[in-house]
């Protein structure tokens, strides 16, 4: 059986002793009802949701799934029950803005419930987060018309939302798309034929609005040419009742490794009614614009899944008795020690929160650059603040998805056998998780958004968002007596990621294929001297509170850890890097063979 | 004889131009022009004409003359009063209409009061010199050449030379040389024929380019997409170009110009092509609505600025209205070009196909002409590449494609193939033999390309020898007579860690004794444009601020390694000499500048300052300046007005003012010379070479800070200078006082440079630095914060 606790005191420490959102946030409009007192009651009613109805319905949702029959898809009915229930609470529509019936809470807050989603039910994390996506999507580009139609219902649960962008044959190179649109009046005809399209097609709504790229006859070839669309599965009429069915059919579902709850669809657009969201060929643009906060929303699924599964083990490792302790029995009077004397396993265990703890910070640090970006009253600031996000966006989304998958498979591996087997629900986890680091952008392109194109924007401005302060950090505590054991290394960390920087930046220029060869490596230093970062400023914080209790000295010690264990795998990330593109490059295409014939000789 | 002394009849744009160009090598010159019928001022053509020659064409470009002071040099009158002006002239240009009765009239005149042996000249653009002397006495038509220039006289390069063998060569080398060396003209003897060389495949170029474009339905800014940059013609494009020139002028030059040629002459071909497609129509249309080109209301492009913001719009050939201009960026052709000329040419496009409707009859008809027009195919090239700024001349271009694919292509379309370039055979035209370049000669056979005594170019140097030392920003080569030649070879010549490898290596070479000399100098179109401002904003945006510490200290140290080694060394600046770049210059014993040198201490347009000695030696030559009526706070005034302010000198004359050149140093009109200028400098400062001392300075300390402060807020409030100009004008003013200096101390250079460096690093430590570093980067101006 699966146990679950939302891990609300690692939030109140993040966001209220570390970034103390109370005083960030105060002043900036629309986010005054999210005072503490009011996060914590909807912490602790969000969580009891997910406990009793999310995570409940997550094994049901793995093992039937959601079926396919004749054109409907059926979600499980305990992950239906749960959405619904979490809609009726209101607290799906946390994000949204007052205008159209949203609480406007902010994104640092929504890190929160984004983490708890994913971890009770990610099937149904991302059956919901998907409407979470189109509604910014919307609100950013879509005509007030749109909106006015749109918007509220999203909010409130009546329309579901989807992202339209992959065809049979291409996905990640979407300027080959073939689907098309034909101007109608002052509308659009979209026909042609998406397939990945996560909650295409489910009952847990009475409509589906899906948002669509495709292009106009007059299109210009490749990535310019793109436009995105607005096509209702339901056509929806001028009173706002649902009118006739317009022509999206779901033709199939897929059958997949995880994420069994969350329908998969093909679907299919003949002639729908489309209207324009944004301008005409800018449809990438628009549709990027909620990638931000769709990434690191990803980048959520693979903590959230990572954190359960750390709970998880660590019951188990608490729990199950096997063997002694090295130094003498911990428990003379069973059998056996706990699993968690044993060295190995507490080196897992402590990676894990190591890892999941900076993750977290890194998270929350970063949503409250979103906040400021859309809040502060001065331009300057919420230039600056899009700098992070922009640098910190692929960061997330790819080194927290790896992580996610890493952890889940360590947590898994404590259980032994009985982590590969059902019952435990760890295999769940695995396969479920496996999925982040692929959708949203493959981590290898995130991998290239960050060397190829995050690093050089402005000259290597925004990684001056990222320098600036961290190297502000040590010259203000390099003589700090409780910090400077995690300064030093860690200027040793940044130093290098300076070098690798410079390195690439300068080769880089002649040669493109050096950005392409040291993107995944850079992406691991970067994110792992980012994570450093956070600790630095979490451990500033434990450290002045350290009399106050054993969570900030435990905060200390698994801090340690990351500085002792982690941070060095920057140094062989660099000197990887280092050495170029030239060995890759220079094998043969057919010299990857694994060669079928025996040669005959000695 | 010598030329000491010049006249131009004819002050309007072309003979202003030339005076000016005269009084910019030092030579006084005359300049006479009609009485304008009722005018007061008799005198008033000419004397407007160096009015017009002090002011820029447009805000910030440089003006025909290179210095104001070179105006006084400049004598006005008319050719009714004046004439005796002319009595001791050498030299008379004559720059009247193109008008053959107006010529002679003007001629007669000349020779009535030029002195005995002066030699006449004229501008002519398209009449033969047959017809011009025709008439004239043979005393006038044996001192007569014609010397045709390029406008602008200044900056364009070409000047043509047709002399009849009435004249002796003597006198041809005299003029040869006077436009060589003196007014820095790239010179080419050519036959008497009908546009010489430069219009007479120009604006054939032109004509076939427009007929061609019609003829496929391209719009103008698809042609000159492809007629440009794609093919190395300048970025203005035919129909750009044909604005420039003027939409009224292009008729008469055309028509001129088929009025001496043969029947069958691809000339006249086009000519009644373009007649039966209605291009004449167009232009006498064009030219009665008042759209003469630039000079009007627009021509092929206009400018309309009825939404308050300039909007570039083009003419629908087919109907004459105009729209917003579209940059054809779908012209998969014009991409293709990047990978060479043939790929361009070859390509399956309307872009494709034009550029070799278009290059195939130009080449061919270049191809023809050789002997007809000059002697050899390389004044063809030179000409092109001078005349018209093509990067390559049309034999070049035929070699980059390949002549014999060429040729099998005009024929399998059933086109003439030129004699010379069935000569060519498999070959090319040019070819490199050891360390000599050769040409097709109209024989067949390879001779060397000629090269003026005095020219000297780094590819010259280059050819056939292995760098002494290289790396991807600098080469260094053996000039010959044991001096080295450091040429900058990274993006711009821009200044990077490399190129401070090379000069360090370039030092321990010229110490070691294997050279004696060092001269720095390269053939781009600039000295160069700085510091690698690129690289710098990555380290700075990174904050390696031990990177910016060891990039700055490295060059002081490796520039204190050239001015105080033991080795004369030269600096040959040409075009830009900006920031990093002018203090390379700045650490050279002498500059040998091309008279188009462009110095100056920009840094602070970026947000630094001078960091690399910049602030140190223009203390250092300021101070040696001991006409400086104000004393040392005097110098120290204008070295921080000039840094200050960024301010680029817009000639090597006027860098003189600004003490980027001193007296010492030496300037070369003929960029084609400066390289070699340079050598004889550095060689004749070999012996006996003593490097200069490290000096100190009595400098002003706080007080003279606090009156530079004062001056920078008067400047705020006059709203001239921005808060981040308050922060590093604050540096400036505080290196350049001498910090905390009293005045009875001492500074010296040591200190100096260590205040540079301080208050660099400050700097770039800035959000406001960082800005305008992105700003120059991605927007290629400086950002007012």
């Amino acid at each position: 059986m699966v146990e679950y606790k939302a891990p609300k005191r690692e939030y109140e420490f993040i966001l209220r002793e570390v970034l103390d959102i109370e005083k960030e946030l105060a002043g900036y409009e629309n986010y005054e009802e999210a005072t503490w007192d009011m996060v914590e009651m909807v912490a602790d009613q969000y969580e009891e949701i997910a406990k009793e109805y999310w995570l409940s319905s997550n094994a049901e949702g793995d093992i039937i799934g959601a079926t396919f029959d004749s054109g409907k898809v059926t979600i499980s009915p305990g992950m239906k029950e749960a959405a619904k229930v979490v809609i009726e609470s209101g607290l799906s529509s946390l994000f949204g803005h007052k205008k159209y019936g949203g609480m406007e809470f902010p994104n640092v807050i929504n890190t929160y419930t984004d983490e708890l989603c994913c971890s009770t039910n990610m099937s149904l994390g991302t059956l919901m987060g998907l409407t979470k996506g189109g509604y910014h999507c919307l609100h950013n580009y879509g005509s007030d018309e749109l909106k006015d139609t749109y918007l509220p219902k999203f909010l409130n649960g009546e329309y579901f939302a989807t992202m339209c962008l992959t065809e049979a044959h291409c996905g990640t190179d979407l300027g080959l798309i073939r689907t098309k649109a034909v101007p109608e009046n002052e509308d659009f005809r979209i026909s042609g034929q998406k397939i990945f399209i996560t909650a295409g097609e489910h009952d847990l709504s009475d409509n589906i609005i899906h948002l669509v790229l495709a292009k106009l006859p007059d299109a210009p070839p490749g990535a310019k040419g793109i436009s995105l669309f607005l096509v209702p599965k339901l056509l929806v009429n001028d009173d706002g009742s649902l009118g006739d069915s317009n022509g999206v059919a779901c033709v199939s579902i897929e059958e997949k490794m995880g994420v069994h709850g969350s329908p998969t669809c093909v679907l299919s657009f003949e002639n729908s009614l489309g209207y324009l969201v944004g301008e005409p060929h800018k449809g990438l643009e628009a549709m990027f614009s909620m990638m931000n906060t769709e990434r690191i929303a990803v980048g959520m699924q693979g903590l959230g899944v990572a954190e359960i599964s750390y709970q998880n083990a660590l019951l188990y490792a608490k729990d199950r008795l096997q063997g002694r302790d090295l130094k003498g029995a911990k428990k003379p009077s069973e059998e056996a020690d706990p699993l968690l004397v044993h060295p190995d396993v507490r080196r897992m265990l402590i990676r894990a929160k190591a890892l999941i703890d900076s993750s977290r910070m890194l998270s929350a640090w970063t949503a409250l650059a979103i906040d400021r970006s859309i809040k502060d009253p001065d331009e300057k600031v919420r230039k600056e603040n899009n700098d992070i996000v922009e640098l910190m966006t692929p960061i997330i989304k790819s080194i927290l998805t790896d992580y996610g998958v890493e952890i889940s498979s360590e947590m898994l591996q404590i259980f032994g056998g009985h982590g590969y087997i059902r019952e435990y629900g760890m295999e769940q986890f695995y396969r479920d998780a496996r999925i982040a680091p692929i959708w949203e952008g493959t981590n290898g392109i995130q991998a290239m958004d960050l060397a190829g194109r995050k690093m050089p924007q402005g000259m290597g401005r925004l990684l001056r968002r990222f320098f600036h302060p961290a190297l502000g950090f040590i010259e203000e505590h390099k003589d700090d007596e409780n910090l400077k054991e995690f300064v030093i290394p860690f200027e040793k960390a940044l130093g290098g990621l300076q070098k690798t920087t410079m390195f690439m930046a300068q080769k880089g220029l002649s040669n493109p294929y050096e950005i392409g060869a040291a993107a995944s490596d850079y992406m691991r230093q970067f994110g792992l001297v980012a994570m450093g970062y956070m600790w630095l400023l979490m451990l500033k914080t434990a450290f002045s509170k350290q009399g106050e209790g054993d969570f900030y000295k435990n905060k200390i010690i698994i801090g340690r850890f990351f500085f002792e264990r982690i941070l060095p795998e920057t140094l062989s990330r660099a000197i990887a890097i280092s050495t170029g593109s030239k060995t890759m490059m220079s094998l043969p295409d057919d010299g990857f063979d694994s060669v079928n014939k025996f040669s005959g000789k000695a | 004889m010598e030329i000491k002394k010049v006249a131009v009849i004819g002050a309007g744009l072309m003979g202003s131009g030339i005076a000016a160009q005269v009084a910019n090598a030092g030579f006084p010159v005359t300049l006479l022009d009609i009485v304008p019928e009722g005018s007061k001022n008799r005198n008033v053509i000419a004397e407007s004409a160096i009015g017009k020659m002090l002011k820029p064409v447009k805000l910030g470009s440089p003006t025909p003359l290179m210095h104001r002071r070179n105006a006084k040099l400049i004598t006005t009158g008319n050719i009714e009063d004046d004439l005796e002006l002319i009595g001791d002239a050498d030299l008379i240009i004559e720059v009247v209409l193109e008008k053959l009765d107006v010529k002679h009239d003007v001629f007669r005149k000349i020779d009535k009061y030029r002195k005995a042996g002066s030699l006449v000249t004229s501008n002519t653009s398209t009449i033969p010199r047959v017809q011009l002397v025709n008439g004239m006495p043979k005393s006038f038509a044996k001192d007569f050449i014609i010397t045709h220039f390029f406008n602008p006289p200044r900056y364009l390069r070409l000047l043509e030379i047709v002399a009849g063998n009435e004249v002796s060569a003597d006198k041809v080398q005299i003029i040869s040389d006077f436009c060589d060396i003196n007014l820095g003209k790239e010179v080419v003897i050519c036959n008497d024929t009908p546009g010489f060389i430069g219009n007479r495949i120009g604006t054939y170029w032109t004509l076939i380019g427009m007929v061609e474009a019609l003829k496929s339905g391209l719009t103008v800014e698809e042609a000159d997409a492809v007629m440009s940059r794609p093919i190395g013609a300048p970025k203005t494009g035919l129909f750009g170009l044909v604005d420039v020139v003027g939409i009224d002028l292009i008729p008469h030059v055309t028509s001129s110009m088929i009025s001496n040629l043969s029947k069958n002459d691809p000339y006249r071909i086009a000519y009644a092509e373009q007649d039966d497609l209605g291009l004449s129509k167009l232009f006498a249309d064009m030219v009665d609505s008042g759209y003469t080109g630039r000079k009007g209301k627009g021509g092929f492009y206009r400018l309309n600025l009825s939404s308050g913001s300039k909007v570039k719009e083009s003419r629908d050939l087919k109907t004459g209205e105009y729209s917003k201009s579209i940059k054809p960026n779908y012209l998969l052709s014009v991409k293709a070009a990047k990978k060479g000329l043939r790929n361009l040419v070859e390509y399956d496009d309307k872009g494709g196909r034009f550029a070799w409707q278009v290059l195939s009859k130009t080449l061919s008809y270049a191809a023809s002409l050789v002997p007809e027009i000059t002697q050899n195919i390389v004044n063809v090239d030179i000409a092109m590449k001078n005349g018209f700024l093509w990067k390559k001349g049309p034999f070049e271009m035929l070699d980059a494609m390949g002549p014999s694919w060429f040729a099998e292509k005009l024929k399998s379309e059933g086109l003439a193939v030129p004699e010379i370039l069935e000569k060519v055979g498999k070959g090319s035209f040019y070819s490199e033999n050891g360390s000599k370049l050769t040409y097709l000669s109209v024989n067949g056979d390879y001779k060397e390309v000629p090269n003026p005594e005095g020219y000297l170019s780094v590819s010259d140097i280059s050819r056939g020898q292995v760098a002494v030392f290289k790396n991807p920003s600098i080469k260094l080569w053996d000039m010959g007579d044991h001096i080295l030649l450091a040429e900058f070879v990274s993006k711009m010549n821009s200044i990077d860690p490399l190129i401070m490898e090379g000069l360090s290596e370039a030092a321990s070479l010229c110490e070691s004794g294997k050279f004696k000399g060092l001269v720095i100098g390269n053939d781009g179109n600039n000295f160069s444009a700085g510091a690698n401002l690129g690289l710098a904003s990555f380290i700075c945006n990174v904050g390696a601020w031990g990177e910016v510490d060891k990039f700055v200290q490295g060059g002081q140290l490796t520039f204190m390694s050239l001015k105080h080694g033991s080795f004369p060394v030269v600096g040959a600046s040409s075009g830009l000499a900006l920031g990093g770049g002018c203090e390379v210059l700045l650490a050279c014993d002498r500059i040998q500048a091309h008279s188009e040198s462009y110095i100056g201490l920009v840094e602070v347009g970026v947000g630094v300052v001078p960091a690399w000695g910049g602030c140190k030696e223009m203390i250092r030559r300021w101070n040696g300046d001991l006409s400086s009526p104000k004393g040392p706070m005097g110098s120290i005034v204008k070295i921080f007005e000039n840094l200050g302010t960024a301010k680029v000198a817009s000639s090597a004359q006027e860098a003189r003012d600004m003490k980027f050149l001193l007296d010492r140093d030496h300037i070369s009109m003929n960029r084609s010379r400066v390289l070699h200028d340079a050598k004889e400098v550095c060689l004749s400062l070999v012996d006996g070479y003593v490097p200069p001392d490290m000096n100190d300075y009595h400098l002003p300390g706080p007080s003279g800070k606090a009156a530079l402060d004062l001056a920078v807020s008067d400047l705020v409030k006059a709203g001239h200078a921005t808060p981040h100009d308050v922060v590093v004008t604050d540096k400036l003013a505080y290196i350049l006082t001498g910090g905390n200096t009293d005045f009875l101390d001492k500074v010296s250079e040591d200190k100096l440079l260590e205040m540079e460096r301080e208050s660099f690093v400050d700097l770039v430590k800035t959000e406001a630095t960082l800005e305008r570093f992105e700003h120059m980067l991605t927007k290629g101006k400086p950002l007012r914060n």
